[in-house]
Parts: C-alpha cells; sequence; structure tokens
C-alpha cells in the first residue's frame, strides 16, 4: 500500500468520523453560535438511562426537561421557550404541544443569541425493556424471579422519546405478580409469586400498555426472601425494607 | 423675528427630508433555517406555530435618500397572540416566532412611525 493510498484512507476515515456524529450538528444552535445542551430533569427520563443525555430526537408532549447553552467565550446566556404555547418555563421546561419547539438562547437584554428547534410528539407506544435486552411485548417468569423492567416512550414513527414523564406501574393480579419499587419511576421491579397468567399494566401520561406475563413454578411466599429488596431500594430507598439478604442472593441467579 | 425665522427654516428642511425619504417596503431575508418550509415576502409572512426564524429586514425608500443605520427600525406584532418578535444584537435583524395558529400583522416602525403592517399567517405545525 503505497502513501498516497494510505493518506486517501486517512481523508476518508476522518470524513466518516464528522458524519458518523450526529450529536455535533444536532446540539448545534440554528445560528451556529454555540451549543444547546439537553439535560434530564428528574428520575424518569429515558434519554440519561445510560449516563450523561444525548441530544433526544424528540421529546414526548407533557415531559420535563431542561435545556442550556454554552459559548466559548462571554457570558453564558440563558435558554426561553420562543413559544409559551409550545414549551411552558417553570424551573424546567414542558413540551405542551406535538410540532417543532423552538428555544432560544438570550443574553440579559432579551436578545436573541441563538435559535434551537427540537421535535415535539404524543406518545403513541410504551414498550417495555429488561437490561441489555431488546422492548418485550410478553413475559416469561418463573415463581420467584424477580426482573426489573424499564419503560420506554415512543413515537408513531418510533422514535425514542426523552423527557420526564409520570408512570404508574401496577400488577393485574397481586398474589400472582408483585410490583416491588415505588410504582411512579419508569423502572420496577416485579416479582413472581404464583403461577399463571397475569399481566403487568403501565401508564404514562394518557398511554396505558397491558403486558401479559406467564409465571410457572410452585408458588411461592410473598415476603419469602429475595434480594428484591437490596436491588429496590437502588430505586427507591424505602422500598423492600423486609426482605431477607440470603435468599435473596438465591433468587439473584441471573434472572435479570 | 430671528427665533420665528428659525422655526420657519427646521419647518422646511424637515418636509424637505420627509419628501427625500419615502417608505417604500421592507425588504426581509431569511438568516436561519427553521424545520419547516418558512414564506417571507415584503407584502406576507407566512410561519408555523411553535418555530422560530431569524430574518434580516431592510426598509426600502422611494425618495432621493435611502434609510441607514441612524434610521431606528422596530417591528412589533399587532397580536402577541399569534406571533411574537424578538430583537437581536443587531439592530436590523429579528426572531419572529409563530405562537399559536391564526392571522395577525407584524407592524413596521421607522423612527418611532408606523409604515404598514404585513400580512402575518400562523400554520398549525406538521405532526409525525
Amino acid at each position: 500500500m503505497n502513501i498516497r493510498r494510505l493518506r486517501l484512507l486517512l481523508v476518508l476515515g476522518l470524513m466518516a468520523c464528522e458524519e458518523g456524529d450526529p450529536d455535533v450538528t444536532r446540539e448545534r444552535g440554528d445560528l451556529g453560535r454555540g451549543k444547546f445542551i439537553y439535560e434530564c430533569l428528574g428520575q424518569t427520563d429515558a434519554a440519561c438511562e445510560q449516563g450523561p443525555a444525548e441530544f433526544p430526537q424528540a421529546i414526548a408532549v407533557d415531559a420535563r426537561f431542561w435545556m442550556r447553552f454554552a459559548v466559548e467565550r462571554g457570558p453564558t446566556p440563558a435558554v426561553i421557550p420562543a413559544a409559551q404555547t409550545f414549551v411552558q418555563a417553570h424551573g424546567g421546561f414542558t413540551a405542551l404541544r406535538a410540532g417543532e419547539l423552538a428555544l432560544l438562547a438570550v443574553n440579559g437584554n432579551l436578545e436573541v443569541i441563538d435559535i434551537k428547534h427540537v421535535r415535539s410528539a404524543q406518545v403513541s407506544e410504551v414498550r417495555v425493556q429488561r437490561e441489555g435486552s431488546l422492548p418485550q411485548s410478553e413475559l416469561e417468569l418463573n415463581t420467584g424471579e424477580s426482573v426489573e423492567l424499564r419503560a420506554v416512550p415512543f413515537d408513531a414513527l418510533g422514535v425514542p422519546l426523552a423527557g420526564a414523564l409520570d408512570y404508574t406501574w401496577s400488577s393485574k393480579d397481586h398474589a400472582a405478580l408483585k410490583v416491588e419499587t415505588l410504582p411512579d419511576l419508569n423502572r420496577v421491579l416485579v416479582r413472581a409469586l404464583r403461577a399463571g397468567d397475569t399481566s403487568l399494566e403501565v401508564v404514562v401520561g394518557k398511554h396505558a400498555l397491558s403486558l401479559p406475563v406467564h409465571v410457572q413454578g410452585a408458588d411461592v411466599e410473598e415476603d419469602a426472601g429475595s434480594d428484591a429488596g437490596e436491588d429496590a431500594g437502588d430505586l427507591a430507598p424505602d422500598a423492600g425494607a423486609d426482605t431477607g439478604d440470603d435468599a435473596g442472593r438465591e433468587s439473584d441467579g441471573g434472572n435479570v | 423675528m430671528k427665533r420665528a425665522g428659525l422655526a420657519l427654516g427646521m419647518f422646511v428642511c424637515a418636509a424637505c427630508a420627509d419628501e427625500r425619504l419615502v417608505y417604500a417596503g421592507l425588504d426581509l431575508d431569511v438568516q436561519s433555517s427553521p424545520p419547516s418550509p418558512v414564506s417571507v415576502e415584503p407584502d406576507r409572512i407566512e410561519l408555523v406555530a411553535g418555530e422560530a426564524v431569524m430574518v434580516m429586514a431592510t426598509p426600502r425608500s422611494s425618495g432621493e435618500l435611502d434609510y441607514n443605520d441612524r434610521d431606528l427600525l422596530a417591528l412589533r406584532a399587532q397580536n402577541p397572540g399569534f406571533l411574537d418578535v424578538y430583537s437581536t444584537e443587531d439592530d436590523r435583524e429579528f426572531v419572529l416566532v409563530g405562537v399559536d395558529v391564526g392571522e395577525t400583522c407584524l407592524e413596521v416602525h421607522i423612527n418611532r412611525h408606523r409604515e404598514e403592517c404585513i400580512p402575518v399567517y400562523v400554520r398549525e405545525p406538521a405532526t409525525e
């Protein structure tokens, strides 16, 4: 391979890197004077599940979020909603309507420095997924098994939606399937207690999902120990304090 | 007598200036790329609700003189329920925001004098 070919490959590689980093362009304001940085407001924002949030493709209607503007030098402009009919400001922002939401970076005189649009869409679907796996539409559990699930809202185009939303989880049959954590997070720990078919219900805003759950195996007592309590403690400090540690380690055997 | 002569002179000069600087419209150049297409013309503006667009505004004169940087230009929404106008660090650049679906007009003020009101139509945003 001669030097010219190596140089060509290097140039092509650099071009590919630039094209493959969509956040660089997604974050930049319409006027290119700085970067709009998305931040999560609350634990239920799916955009922050993997650490600091990337700039989202879309935000859910009714979701709460935060945006700030970063410039290389000079005073930091504030970010305000362009139209309060679309974004409400109240210490954070709430997306009120579907559409393209304009946010403005402004200086102390309310003069616009830069503009950013972010798409907002209604939650059209909620998928439930176990950590590290694809979203599932059905769950198979063994009695005594605990799994941590996460709800991910999507729009009608299949785009995951950012923003903190209110979640409500419940079990259709509490004797068969127990919801072990505080039910208002987008993550939940459920424990199978009795064999049979039941369902897990999750409500996100106005959208409800019923997830069929098939449980097999011998029945277990509701308060028979599992480490569900410890896991639940990670999600919600008050939950799961009554579960035993030893039994918990046994039931943890690679189920989640 | 002297004072009366001075006042008459000032009146004549003002009249001359008025004749030499005649408002003939506002040129609007789009400076940003909103997600949805917008139409910004001197006699009609179409925006999408929720979106913002930056425009450069240049008043035109049909008189002997042209407007210059010392001429104070202000743009205002007649009905802020449909349209909002933000200023920028540049006296000739403005950000127009579609607040809600409907019709209003953009008032053009030059040197604190209202020259015209350009019709503005704010469309429903496309969803999905």
